[in-house]
């Protein structure tokens, strides 16, 4: 039978590899709390794999530490004022790790792969408003548009958008995903899944002063205080995520440090408004003016968190400033018996059972009952969830009267928040739009800022979209989780982001 | 003899089969969407159908079955829906990591039980029996996973002396194999202990004593044998629930074993790993009881195979 066969030989394979001893000098090894999927970012919507693939596979544009747009592939950018087409100039002097040369030709070969519908990768969506994509010269790459989309500059930054070498491409097909070929400063070693991936540095470069290190390893792993473990005994020197309630764990011994930054995701309790009580603004007010933001961010996150002012994080492109949330339980008893619930207000809550996602639960529970609403909490472990929700899912039988769900908007641009969470377009199943949120003056804001590629306009549409969700209240405003990662002390360069993925490629030792 | 054993053989193949209906139909049972959870949450439902119609999910569900039946019967034990990899070389790398760790749990655990079951038995009421009794209590009803993360602090992070988690070396067994070992040795002890204490009651014991026999022979030779029987089925069960692998200890230590695997399976609904996950552990379980019903010959040669 193959399969004792195929035992033995992974036993001669571990007994190889205990006798090969890593050399530890200028080497990084990372914990991540994700088992890896594929090393395909067009293939995958998942962020351990857009964050180790970063060494590897390369992006035209990239994200700085606050999801500024940053040049990589790309030298320079512009979209034409009808948002339909985009010109990227390219980087010269750049080849793959398998010596053929980055060009025009190479981006397209990429592009085209991601705009061709019929190859069901992951993100194939992302390029669906891709017309064609031409080549005037060899340094030149021109996007062509089906319709004006003016968020596509940040699609083009979007994690996944990473340019994979066209040979590998043709050689292997949907292999890339288990051998990935790029420009990184880091070229791939070694893949064991759910145990190690190894990357090694890349000689030739085309920023000659990068990488520092010789060779980076990941570890998945899931089990949090095993990441710490591994922190504090120095088998690693990085740790992603860093749960809130261990981050003191690390703190405590000064040579590690605990990073912190706010995130983009923003979590909500969206308000179920097929539901005929919520079609009542007086209720959904209510609702949030019982809730307590700042003691939300206490108890669920341990403090390492900020209430949200606006329905997209600050981080976000595009962002504005709202009136902040406040608690005012008077207030909030007072308009549930103007909206006729005297006797109070019965509601089912779904979430999530994870420890996080159950205290979100009780702490909303407990909250409401100040206003007389006597909730039903249902934590739902993930897949049953993400079935319930997604899966088999019809808008006008929807059981749940309140949604705990959180949003992250991975391009780093307002469209790509406003849009799946609180367009008519994004209603779930279909993408995340929990409340059945329906509102004109939004979905035509929100079209109107991709009409255009002129950040001033879309600015302005924006701030349209913003200030009347805001006001609408589809969804009771929880908390902005912080970001946090664990570090060695005299390490530097590698670091979260807000989206959730990490970067590393800068690493290096004091 | 050997007529019984492989008339005993051949009965496996119907229960497998049982098995594999209800396998099949507790997986699909079970709510979720494979589709959507590698899709990931902030995919969009043209995504979600895409990777859909990549892995032929679409499919009804009793063709899936005779799929599954068919590729069983041929050793084919199909392709993981997450990682697009053969399941048969998945489960091939992560079986003998688990191998090795429920022999070095099993191993030391079965020495520990049976010395402390006897010598509890034998001292009975007095101190030490308290004792190694209230530490078998303590065994069995620790967590898993907070003894690991115990012994994890003090020996990797505070000591040093032991890498915290993965298997690269065959020192790394140690911490875990003491984990997952305790709950085991402390079942093995209560069961050996009440064993003894039932067989030191029977008349040849005493038998044994009149004729002069000197006390250690009467206990681990006499006793102990005849003790051997329940004690031997328990441990056979157990090794059959560490050859599962502990999918709390495999987590706590990253272990590259079945438990972690079978755990990232069952959290993406990965269809095909937990079929034939499930089915080999069933297959562990039935070898097992058939060995340890061979085993009972030797330990007590009164016993006859027809």
């Amino acid at each position: 039978m193959t399969f004792f066969k195929r035992a033995a030989y992974s036993a001669a394979l571990l007994a190889s590899s205990i006798l090969a001893t890593p050399a530890m000098t200028a080497d990084l090894a990372i914990a991540m709390d994700q088992i890896f999927q594929k090393m395909d970012p067009h293939n995958s919507n998942y962020n351990v794999d857009y964050s180790a693939a970063s060494g590897v596979l390369e992006r035209l544009i990239g994200f700085d530490h606050n999801m500024k747009l940053v040049p990589q592939l790309a030298t320079s950018w512009e979209g034409s004022d009808d948002a339909k087409t985009f010109t990227f100039k390219l980087r010269e002097g750049v080849t793959f790790h398998d010596g053929t040369d980055f060009n025009a030709a190479a981006v397209k070969a990429n592009f085209d792969r991601l705009a061709d519908q019929s190859q069901n990768l992951a993100k194939n969506s992302l390029f669906k408003v891709v017309d064609t994509v031409e080549t005037p010269d060899d340094t030149t790459v021109v996007l062509k548009l089906r319709e004006p989309f003016g968020a596509m500059i940040n699609t083009v930054a979007h994690p996944s958008v990473v340019i994979h070498s066209p040979k590998a491409l043709e050689e292997m097909g949907k292999g890339v995903e288990k051998h990935p070929v790029g420009t990184g400063p880091f070229k791939f070693k070694q893949w064991i899944p759910g145990e190690r991936l190894v990357l090694e540095k890349n000689e030739d470069y085309w920023d000659s002063e990068w990488p520092k290190v010789e060779q980076v390893t990941f570890y998945p792993v899931t089990e949090s205080s095993t990441r710490v473990s591994m922190l504090l005994s120095d088998e690693v020197q990085f740790i992603h995520v860093l749960p809130a309630e261990l981050a003191e764990s690390v703190e405590a011994s000064g040579d590690y440090e605990v990073l912190e930054v706010p995130g983009i995701t923003v979590w909500t309790a969206a308000m179920n408004m097929l539901k005929e009580h919520f079609k009542d603004e007086r209720v959904r007010r209510a609702f949030n003016l019982a809730v307590d933001q700042e003691a939300f961010v206490d108890v669920v996150y341990s403090g390492h968190g900020v209430v949200p002012d606006s329905p997209i994080a600050p981080d976000t492109r595009f962002y504005e400033s709202q009136q902040p949330p406040r608690t005012d339980i008077d207030e909030a008893r007072r308009l549930m018996n103007e909206a006729g619930h005297e006797d109070g207000l019965d509601v089912t809550i779904w979430g999530i059972n994870n420890s996080t996602g159950v205290r979100m639960l009780q702490f909303l529970q407990q909250q409401l009952s100040q206003i007389n609403v006597r909730a039903k909490i249902v934590p739902m472990e993930g897949a049953t969830r993400s079935e319930k929700v997604f899966s088999s899912m019809v808008p006008e039988n929807a059981e749940f009267d309140m949604l705990l769900g959180g949003w992250s908007p991975s391009t780093g641009d307002a469209d790509w928040h406003l849009r799946p969470v609180y367009a008519t377009e994004g209603w779930i199943p279909k993408i995340y739009n929990m409340a059945f949120y329906s509102n004109e003056t939004v979905d035509k804001a929100i079209q109107d800022a991709l009409n255009t590629a002129d950040p001033e306009k879309r600015r302005e549409a924006y701030s349209v979209a913003q200030k009347q969700i805001w006001k609408d209240e589809p969804a009771v405003w929880l908390a902005i989780e912080n970001k946090m990662a664990g570090r060695k002390a005299g390490l530097t360069g590698v670091f979260q982001m807000p989206d959730g993925t990490m970067q590393f490629t800068k690493a290096a030792y004091e | 003899m050997l007529q019984y054993f492989l008339r005993r053989l051949a009965a496996l193949v119907p229960v497998l089969f049982l098995i594999s209906i209800f396998v099949f139909l507790f997986i699909h049972a079970l709510p979720g969407d494979p589709a959507r959870l590698l899709a990931g949450e902030s995919a969009t439902q043209e995504e979600v159908e895409a990777i859909r119609k990549a892995l032929n999910l679409d499919r009804p569900l009793f063709a899936q079955y005779v799929d599954f039946l068919k590729n069983l019967a041929t050793g084919n034990l199909g392709i993981s829906l997450r990682t697009g990899e053969p399941v048969a070389t998945m489960i091939g790398r992560a079986f003998m990591p688990t191998f090795w760790l429920s022999v070095c749990a099993l191993a030391w655990s079965v020495v520990f039980g049976l010395v402390a079951g006897v010598v509890s038995a034998v001292r009975r009421g007095s101190a030490g029996d308290h004792a190694g009794m209230f530490l078998a209590v303590s065994g069995i009803s620790m967590p898993n996973f907070w003894l690991g993360l115990l012994l994890m602090q003090f020996f990797s992070v505070h000591l040093g002396w032991l890498g915290t988690s993965g298997f690269d070396e065959p020192s790394d067994l140690i911490l875990p194999s003491i984990t997952l070992g305790a709950g085991v040795a402390a079942v093995m002890a209560r069961f050996t202990r009440s064993a003894v204490i039932d067989v030191a009651r029977e008349d040849f014991i005493r038998t044994a004593r009149a004729k002069g026999l000197r006390e250690r022979i009467v206990i681990w030779k006499h006793a102990l044998r005849n003790a051997l029987i329940p004690v031997v089925t328990m441990a056979g069960l157990q090794f059959g629930f560490l050859l599962g692998g502990s999918i709390v200890v495999e987590k706590v230590f990253r272990w590259p074993g079945l438990g972690s695997l079978l755990l990232d399976a069952i959290n993406f609904r990965d269809y095909a790993v937990v079929q034939a996950e499930i089915m080999l552990f069933s297959l562990q379980f039935l070898l097992i009881n058939l060995a340890v019903d061979m085993l009972y010959g030797f330990i007590n040669p009164a016993i006859r195979y027809k």
